[in-house]
């Protein structure tokens, strides 16, 4: 899936020829009609287009030619946009796993994981503590808050994390654990690849076309 | 600094992945078991900065940390900088997938690119001074660097986009000036409460 | 003093840790919130120190309401004291809030001083707050919250991971001080070598209130609350 959603994004990408794009617009518009897809995400990511095609109708050479290039990348965002939301982030964790990282990396990717919940609770605490000893402080003094904190609970961070990984190691260490599962490819897989790049390949066809 | 997905061009994101592949490649070989927890925090720390919201008067911003990241980390800044986006894309669904591998490249750069610069003045540097101004450089120059690879990555896209590039960078300014003071603040810490912690 | 007045709170996972608490503290009084785990005794804590928003209910402060009022009159201690140490030296750290108030650097650096050679811990005002032990972080967040002279010291599990002899200092720097004090805590004997009255809390209600120490004598009452005997009653 994840792959499938990469080269479709990579070939919307590419693609600027009206043609291709309509082609391109089918898959997600389906997408919408099929799969629940939550709509705030979308709305931020408009919102966002919406400064970005103001500052390229500012900014490019010809005022009209920046504002037709904005639409243009606000639809293939909004188009990656579905498909990922539909296909990949579902998946959640899932899809991180199934990509095609090193053992280091993916132990990275667990410890990192683990080290938000640990380093938000903790700057969360800290921040609130900070708060209620120094309650109204000026911007450079909020700044110095901010840092020290982050340097106060990284430090405290690393020495939890520094004994989880002895834990860790006490138990043999990950041994292996984090490899991917070797993975076969079913029929279902062979087909959705062939579907999925036929897809993209049209998309790609009919903008150089 | 993230750029979004559908405006690069093709060789762009396939330059950028490029890129981030071999930057990852050689973090991962420099970095070994016993550093992997302090790079799993940093981007840990990464992660977090960016949904950290710092009130300025009427608006604010959100910090990066890419000066401190990469004064700590040196070259296991790229694994660190490509886990904390990759989590943010897939959790968050802020980002991008697609392109990853550029924001990565971007922002990988940028950060171990101040520690080349900057790193051994503020490692040994002696005097508080003289660290004082080497991190607020740092810190300064990470975002302004990765605004202007930033604008580099979309003038590759089509000349056209210069004048938005530059835009990027002018509005990066005051965002790099407060990264500067955060960082000068966040290295004195550790160089007083845990020196160790920058070695 | 300090009243609260039928306090209800719920987490925005939708847990509701308070219903419809009722307190008053008066001042010199020595108060113990005790309750198992999950009763409710850190969020009223939270509560009382203005650190979170009033969702149902009252808390006013010699009449006055509003979370400044109480986050300048209330100074709170944490469970762990490693949440409240930030700076890069105890002296800074205790010195902290005084120069966040807009007090200069040099007046705030010698109250702290003064401060810590009343607590006894002078000698630890250079050291970085994240080397020291357990009981010396305890007694530094203690001087951090007395630095900005709060009337009233709500302590969150005071000894909670310090052994015998720290907590011990705890209990004796706890009695000397002339604050008000609001004790949240499982360790009923600290609550009996510190405060006068208790409110046991259970489920987020307020089960029992009564005076010490004849209110923890009850093995049922405290059973019944998942408490158990102070370990001087248990023989």
């Amino acid at each position: 899936m994840i792959y499938c959603a990469l080269v479709y994004a990579f070939a919307v990408s590419v693609s600027e020829n009206l043609h291709a794009l309509m082609i391109a617009s089918i898959l997600p518009a389906i997408l919408l009609c099929t799969r629940k897809i939550s709509l705030p995400p979308l709305l931020k990511i408009n919102t966002v287009n919406a400064v970005m095609l103001f500052t390229l109708a500012l900014t490019w050479p010809v005022m009209s030619d920046g504002s037709i290039l904005g639409l243009v990348i606000a639809w293939r965002v909004n188009m990656i946009y579905i498909v990922f939301a539909a296909l990949v982030f579902p998946l959640g964790m899932s899809a991180v796993y199934a990509l095609p990282l090193p053992e280091k990396m993916r132990v990275l990717v667990i410890l990192t994981l683990r080290g938000i919940h640990i380093l938000h609770d903790s700057i969360d605490r800290a921040f609130l503590s900070a708060s209620l000893r120094a309650p109204d402080v000026g911007l450079m003094m909020r700044l110095k808050i901010f840092a020290y904190v982050l340097g106060a609970s990284l430090l405290r961070s690393s020495d939890r994390s520094e004994r989880m990984m002895r834990a860790v190691e006490c138990r043999g260490g990950f041994g292996g654990f984090m490899q991917s599962e070797g993975k076969s490819l079913r029929v279902r897989d062979a087909m959705l690849a062939v579907i999925s790049v036929s897809y993209s390949g049209l998309v790609v066809l009919m903008n150089y076309a | 600094m993230h750029i979004s997905e559908g405006i690069l061009s093709g060789s762009v994101l396939l330059a950028g992945w490029t890129g981030t592949s071999e930057g990852i490649a050689v973090g991962l070989r420099k970095t070994d078991t016993s550093r992997i927890v302090r790079t799993a925090l940093l981007s840990s720390a990464f992660f977090l900065a960016s949904l950290v919201n710092v009130r300025i008067g009427p608006s604010s911003t959100h910090l990066s940390l890419l000066a401190p990241m990469g004064l700590i980390l040196g070259w296991g800044v790229f694994p660190a900088v490509f886990t904390a986006l990759l989590l943010q894309a897939v959790l968050f669904h802020f980002g991008g997938l697609l392109v990853l591998g550029v924001n990565t490249f971007i922002m990988g750069t940028a950060s171990l690119s101040v520690y080349l610069l900057f790193g051994r003045a503020v490692r040994e540097g002696r005097s508080k001074s003289l660290t004082v101004c080497m991190s607020f450089l740092a810190g300064s120059v990470a975002v302004l660097l990765a605004a202007g690879l930033a604008g580099l990555c979309l003038g590759l896209t089509d000349s056209n986009y210069l004048n938005t590039a530059k835009v990027l960078v002018i509005a990066h300014i005051p965002v790099a000036l407060i990264e500067g003071v955060v960082t000068a603040f966040v290295i004195m810490w550790l160089k007083r409460a845990a020196p160790e912690f920058l070695s | 003093m300090l009243e609260a007045e039928s306090l209800s709170y719920s987490y925005p996972d939708g847990h509701r840790a308070l219903h419809d608490v009722s307190l008053s503290v008066s001042e010199g009084e020595r108060l113990a919130l005790v309750g198992a785990n999950g009763s409710g005794k850190s969020t009223l804590l939270l509560h009382l120190a203005g650190a979170l928003r009033v969702q149902e209910g009252r808390i006013t402060f010699r009449g006055r309401e509003g979370q400044e009022v109480l986050r300048r009159h209330v100074g709170l201690t944490f469970q762990d004291a490693d949440d409240q140490l930030l700076m890069p030296s105890v002296l800074e750290d205790v010195a902290f809030s005084l120069v966040a108030r807009g007090m200069s650097l040099s007046e705030a650096h010698s109250r702290a001083g003064e401060l810590l050679e009343s607590l006894g811990i002078a000698h630890l005002s250079s050291r970085p707050p994240h080397k020291l032990s357990g009981g010396e972080k305890r007694i530094v967040s203690f001087a951090g919250v007395l630095a900005s002279e709060p009337e009233v010291l709500a302590l969150d599990e005071p000894s909670a991971a310090l052994d015998p002899r720290a907590r011990r200092r705890v209990i004796e720097f706890l009695r000397r001080s002339k604050h008000t004090i609001i004790l949240a805590t499982h360790d009923l004997d600290m609550a009996l070598d510190v405060c006068d009255r208790a409110v046991i809390l259970s489920a987020g209600r307020v089960a029992c209130k009564g005076e010490l120490p004849s209110l923890f004598m009850s093995r049922e009452l405290l059973e019944s609350n998942g408490l158990e005997l102070p370990l001087r009653f248990s023989h």
